[in-house]
């Protein structure tokens, strides 16, 4: 089930949050340490306690199989104010009768963790009745007592508030100095999540992730239209995988200002003239169309049909004439899976069934080559792995926020060009075209086939050159003549890190590694419309 | 087996005033108690998915040390006091570690008396822990209609069980319960060229009707297949309620007064401040939330830990007949700077009023038109002209003369319900609708609208 159990269970828990102060590293590596250390409290929970309690009480029950996350999740948001959030679930997976069951809870006493694994199993059983094609998983590497953490330099739980507040003060007046700027505004959020993993295949770790998150935003008026604001956010070049000193490296006084100076060259926006226009992509748009537009169509949950109730479909499918046939893009592009990268939102050290993941190909040279997939979803594709000479395998792109894990967006990178492309090269030849920098706002229909793009931060190209901004400019495109019409990728000297998803925490955001690009014509429209 | 039933009102005050009573800075604080149980099960590709159970209580709270604020929440109560005074302690930490300089807290009025709650909200103790048993029933019975129309199928059943409360050190309290029910369901022909839905979600479990909606999802289904193109442009449109709930849905948090003087909303006036007392809609467009709203109605308070407010929800007219009659500022004081009396809000819901023509009557009365059952995939544009774009879904149709003469391909438009409900032709009947999970509480009529904007096709079924 896609929608979180996060989402439907209360407010306050929308966003899985955690983590406490206090050491980074577990001493003990199945006994949590958190803010309790601090302040001389013992461990919060023994989570190896409540995942063999539990995995023990759903085979008891008659479950064939059952897997247990543990979460200990510290959010802590630093501003004008603090907030700090904490939260302690477990989530209990059983097969039983060849159909799953799911229930989580948050209370550790034995007789809780007991009965939520018999509650899982009697689900389980009850909802056999309504299927007719047993659950298979494809088998997962062995795993005892696995242990990764995020590579932290300093633990951002442990850094004084008002060093902090210091930090994206000065950025703040460094934008705010900038003649023109209405507004600068900086804060700052931290997210650490223990996770421990036990499944009755014997496979048993933890995990310490820590992410930072700080968000930006600076706003002056726009000079053609009074009550108009032009506004940017770095968000998308800050939020990484890491401790304190991915805020504390950032220059994002620097940052902010050169941001701020871009505002105030933005401030006379023309309104877009409708018509054809080619398109060149920064780094970061380009990132964003790839993910909303392609990487998404290959969630293999789409592709099947699990989802024509929320989403819809994939024009991907079905994967017989999909993988290693169907072009979707222009040669130019390979797209790659990347849960290793260092530093990587998504960057584990095991998916959330516990598998390892490993860096495949999505598409190459344009044509599809796998899918986003866990443990259930791969066992439909191994004739294309064996075909490829591939074991058949999950790569490791399962995700639970909460609920049941399923397969998501994995960080991923667009192979750059061999020539040292850059954005200037990819505009000089553009006759009529607009360039795109920053993030852009993208929705697919529930086809993943018309598309819709719409960016703050658009200039116009013309004989070549950048000639000024445009405003209220809207792209609209039909997704496969679009992506078969990129003509052009930036090089390595191009190649930029973009932060992608939301909400601001960790498992709902993920890192890409783009580069620039530069597409044919394309419908531009214009969102003005006032009346 | 533990109990799975939301905290008493009892056992809520209690809890609350044990956080209370874990803060050094009580005088100025706020607690939030809340718990909730869920239940669902998943259908896809006519079989039985998955299901999940779950939830739990939590409390949030926040504190005020001078020019210092914090907020802190857990969902640890059953870990019990120790991880619940750690968690007070660390945020209290963080707090007092503030530099609070620059830092500024808006006026709060004093709070009223807490209002009665909506009994309407309540059906049934038991939703939230529905057995499997009860969630599979209409689920099979779903799945062997759709079976037997040779159709396939996705569907789910959800059912939650929720309370709130809020608590201050001089004895205010608040509580409230609610329940949550929603069915829905998508049924697609095999060859995958006709697709239908239809969705309900209510607080009264006994009103939801599965077997109706599976028929109207798999007669949409049936009527959907081979459709042909028609020009996008502008069009006639005969919306269902749901079709209207979408575009009403975008205007449920629009009605704050501070971002409309500040140019941020479709009620800043050009040049300037807002338009309080100007005609924004059509003069059968009248807007409001109510908490006692028997249909649309929602807890009358919300305790916000992050704003260090809880809020007090009255009976609010947004919009009557066209008109923009109030909108919301945090203090009595702003509120009557701008001439209003002050009402809290916007509230995550909306009522648009309906009028008297029924769904047959509009089409009849279409020369020639387009009929949309639902809108998918929207994405906003603009916050100050809530223009918008998304895509026909599950049900769209040509109308002419007076007739739906032919299934058409989907459509996307670009529109905004700032313009859509200013060319209105007729208002039906209001009803609740389901407009997506986790959206807000929506009462919306159907709709003809005309002009309104499609500017390209899909081939997405």
């Amino acid at each position: 089930v896609r929608v979180s159990a996060a989402d439907t269970r209360r407010e306050f828990l929308k966003l899985a949050s955690a983590a406490a102060a206090g050491l980074l590293l577990p001493r003990d590596r199945w006994l949590f340490r958190d803010g309790r250390a601090a302040f001389g409290e013992p461990p919060l929970i023994d989570a190896r306690a409540i995942a063999h309690q539990a995995l023990d009480a759903a085979q008891a029950a008659g479950a064939t199989f059952a897997d247990v996350r543990v979460d200990l999740d510290v959010w802590q948001g630093v501003g004008s104010s603090i907030g700090y959030q904490e939260t302690v679930n477990y989530g209990v997976r059983v097969l039983a009768n060849g159909q799953w069951g799911f229930v989580e809870g948050r209370d550790p006493a034995p007789e809780a963790i007991v009965s939520i694994a018999q509650r899982a199993v009697q689900q389980a059983r009850v909802n056999s009745a309504g299927r007719k094609t047993p659950v298979s998983l494809v088998p997962v590497p062995m795993v005892r007592d696995g242990h990764f953490v995020t590579p932290v330099v300093v633990d951002p739980f442990s850094v004084p508030v008002a060093e902090q507040q210091e930090l994206l003060e000065s950025a703040e007046n460094a934008a705010r100095a900038v003649a023109g700027i209405r507004s600068a505004n900086a804060t700052v959020g931290y997210q650490r999540i223990d996770r421990t993993f036990a499944s009755t295949d014997g496979i048993s770790m933890t995990q310490t992730l820590t992410g930072a998150f700080p968000q930006t935003l600076i706003a002056a008026p726009d000079a053609t239209d009074p009550v108009e604001v032009v506004t940017r956010a770095l968000d998308t070049e800050l939020w990484a995988g890491g401790g304190y000193e991915v805020l504390r490296d950032a220059r994002l006084p620097e940052r902010m200002r050169r941001s701020a100076e871009e505002v105030m060259r933005a401030t006379h926006p023309r309104s877009v003239d409708v018509g054809r226009y080619e398109l060149v992509a920064d780094a970061t748009a380009m990132a964003a169309l790839v993910e909303r537009s392609l990487v998404a169509a290959l969630d293999m949950d789409l592709v099947l049909g699990k989802r024509v109730n929320y989403d819809g479909t994939s024009f991907a499918a079905p994967p017989e004439q999909t993988l290693g046939i169907m072009p979707i893009a222009s040669p130019v592009l390979t797209l790659r899976a990347d849960r290793s990268l260092a530093g990587g939102l998504m960057t584990v050290g095991w998916d959330d069934e516990g598998v390892r993941p490993d860096d495949f190909p999505l598409i190459e040279h344009g044509i599809v080559s796998d899918y986003l997939t866990g443990r259930e979803d791969a066992a439909g594709l191994g004739w294309w792995y064996t075909k490829r000479g591939q074991a058949t395998r999950s790569h490791g792109c399962a995700v639970s926020w909460g609920g049941h894990p399923f397969p998501f967006i994995p960080n991923f990178s667009i192979d750059q060009s061999t020539a040292d492309t850059s954005v200037d090269d990819l505009i000089k030849d553009v006759k009529k075209g607009v360039y795109l920098s920053g993030y852009v706002g993208v929705s697919a229909d529930f086809g993943m086939l018309n598309v819709y793009a719409r960016s703050d931060a658009v200039q116009e190209i013309r004989n070549g050159k950048l000639v000024g901004y445009l405003k209220n400019v809207g792209l609209q495109f039909q997704a496969k003549t679009f992506w078969k019409g990129l003509i052009a990728l930036g090089g390595a000297r191009s190649r930029q890190r973009v932060a992608l998803g939301n909400p601001a925490r960790l498992l709902y955001t993920y890192t890409v590694r783009s580069v620039p690009a530069r597409f044919r014509e394309v419908n531009v429209v214009n969102t003005g419309r006032t009346q | 087996m533990p109990p799975l039933s939301v905290m008493s009102r009892e056992d809520s005050l209690a809890l609350g005033q044990r956080v209370l009573g874990y803060m050094s800075a009580p005088d100025d604080a706020r607690v939030g108690i809340s718990s909730g149980y869920y239940s669902e099960t998943e259908f896809a590709l006519n079989q039985v998915q998955d299901g999940a159970d779950g939830g739990g209580p939590g409390i949030s709270f926040d504190e005020r040390f001078g020019q210092k604020f914090g907020w802190g929440e857990t969902d640890e109560v059953p870990l019990g006091e120790t991880a619940l005074r750690a968690v007070v302690a660390r945020t209290e930490a963080l707090a007092r570690a503030l530099d609070g300089r620059g830092a500024t807290f808006p006026a709060r009025d004093p709070l009223r008396p807490p209002a009665e709650a909506n009994a309407a909200l309540w059906s049934d103790a038991t939703v939230g822990e529905m057995p499997p048993e009860r969630r599979l029933a209409p689920i099979l019975s779903s799945m062997n209609a759709l079976e037997r129309a040779g159709l396939t199928g996705a569907g789910r059943i959800f059912a939650g069980t929720y309370q709130d409360a809020a608590l201050t050190k001089d004895g205010h309290f608040e509580y409230g319960r609610y329940t949550r029910y929603q069915y829905s369901l998508t049924a697609r022909t095999k060859d995958g060229t006709g697709s239908g839905w239809a969705g309900w979600t209510g607080e009264d479990v006994s009103k939801a009707d599965p077997q109706a909606l599976t028929e109207r999802a798999s007669d949409l289904a049936l009527r959907t297949r081979n459709p042909v193109a028609v020009e996008p442009g502008r069009y006639t449109v005969v919306m269902t309620a749901e079709a209207v709930g979408a575009l009403v849905s975008s205007l449920a948090s629009m009605f704050d007064g501070s971002r409309a003087d500040s140019g941020l909303s479709p009620f800043s006036r050009p040049g300037g401040g807002n338009k309080l007392g100007l005609k924004v809609f059509d003069e059968q467009v009248t807007l409001s939330i109510d908490p006692m709203d028997p249909e649309g109605g929602f807890l009358p308070f919300q305790y916000v830990a992050p704003a260090g407010r809880i809020l007090q929800y009255r009976p609010v007219t947004w919009v009557e007949r066209g008109n923009l009659k109030t909108l919301s500022y945090p203090t009595q004081a702003q509120a009557a700077a701008h001439g209003l009396e002050s009402v809290v809000g916007p509230v995550n819901a909306l009522r648009m009023a309906g009028g008297s023509t029924t769904i047959d009557e509009m089409i009849a009365s279409t020369t020639r038109g387009i009929y949309v059952t639902r809108f998918s995939s929207i994405m906003l544009i603009s916050q100050r002209t809530l223009f918008q774009t998304g895509v026909t879904r599950d049900g769209t149709f040509l109308i002419e003369h007076g007739k739906i003469t032919k299934p058409i391909k989907n459509m996307r438009f670009e529109d905004s319900p700032m313009f859509a409900f200013n060319n209105l032709i007729a208002l039906g009947p209001a009803r609740r609708v389901y407009v997506g999970d986790g959206s807000p509480v929506i009462v919306a009529p159907c709709a003809t609208v005309r002009d309104f904007a499609f500017t390209s096709l899909t081939d997405a079924v």
